[in-house]
């Protein structure tokens, strides 16, 4: 296996593959407890939005410090890629301002039964990415 | 032992996975996400590991993942997901991570740990050797929605 290296991944790459992608990872602290779930999500205007019930993901992200991950893994060439967008979390169900109005609108499609009435906005404070690649 | 488990309510279609099962799961990928607080924020980061003995083994060098680790609880995840199904399951561990120093450890352990030694696919020095000792383990599956009664296997005709 040739030897491997690290990039950093460009800010506007880590934006395109956000896009790219619909399901991610979500990092709460819940009780002094890092915590981590895959949600389905879209990202619009740097903000990270999913939908959620009642439980763990919302009291851990309702108005918090959170991080999101998304990753590529490709097992036979060894190599990956993740970005990781971190920021504060709020739900934005009664929220009146436009941009929230707007990420209401976002056909965000959860795959897991369930209502998912709560929709949660992490606005991005910062995006970086890595990718291990191969010579 | 006992860690209370903040579930949401119980729906169709979303499975609790047991134990055994989540163990098999763990076992079954190359790649997990590691999670640790630093400052006030949560940190993920994936990483290459091996289940060794109930516990989950990775390497890293020496930046910011080993030095939360002794200051944090710490969790762990792996998933796998079916985009055409819209359906996987994930695996979540919650427990505390300590730096192993293989000279110091119970000699069949370290042996077992040296065998499957967890080589990364990032490069650098990743000497530090870390073990997650899980508190709890937890996962949940999303099923495929079940098909509609006319194919319950009485055929059309």
């Amino acid at each position: 296996m040739a030897s491997s290296f690290i990039e950093d991944i460009s800010p506007e790459e880590c934006r395109r593959l956000l896009k790219e992608h619909s399901l991610g990872r979500l990092g709460v602290v819940v009780g002094g407890r890092p915590l981590i779930f895959p949600v389905n999500y879209l990202f619009d205007s740097d903000v990270v939005v999913f939908r959620t019930d009642p439980g763990t993901k919302l009291a851990g992200s309702a108005f918090g410090s959170t991080v999101f991950e998304i990753d590529g893994v490709d097992e036979i060439h060894q190599t990956g890629w993740s970005v990781i967008v971190s920021g504060v979390s709020t739900e934005i169900n009664e929220a009146i301002d436009t941009l929230s109005d707007r990420l209401r609108e976002l056909d965000v499609h959860p795959w897991a039964p369930g209502e998912k009435a709560h929709w949660v906005a992490l606005r991005a404070e910062t995006i970086t990415g890595r990718t291990v690649k191969r010579k | 032992m006992a860690i209370t488990k903040d579930k949401g309510p119980s729906v169709e279609g979303l499975e609790e996975i047991d134990e055994s099962e989540c163990w098999r799961l763990l076992a079954s990928q190359p790649v997990g996400r590691f999670a640790f607080i630093l400052g006030h924020y949560p940190v993920v980061l994936p990483v290459n590991y091996v289940v060794v003995a109930k516990g989950i083994v990775f390497r890293t060098g020496s930046g910011v993942k080993l030095d939360a680790l002794h200051r944090s609880n710490v969790s762990f995840e792996v998933d796998e997901i079916n985009r055409v199904n819209e359906t996987g399951w994930s695996v979540l561990v919650r427990g505390s991570a300590r730096e192993m120093s293989l000279e110091h450890i119970d000699p069949e352990l370290a042996k077992a740990i040296e065998a499957a030694s967890p080589q990364p696919w990032a490069p650098g020095q990743r000497v530090h050797v870390v073990r997650l000792v899980p508190d709890s383990i937890s996962g949940r599956r999303i099923h495929l929605p079940e098909p509609p009664s006319v194919l319950d296997g009485k055929g059309f005709l």
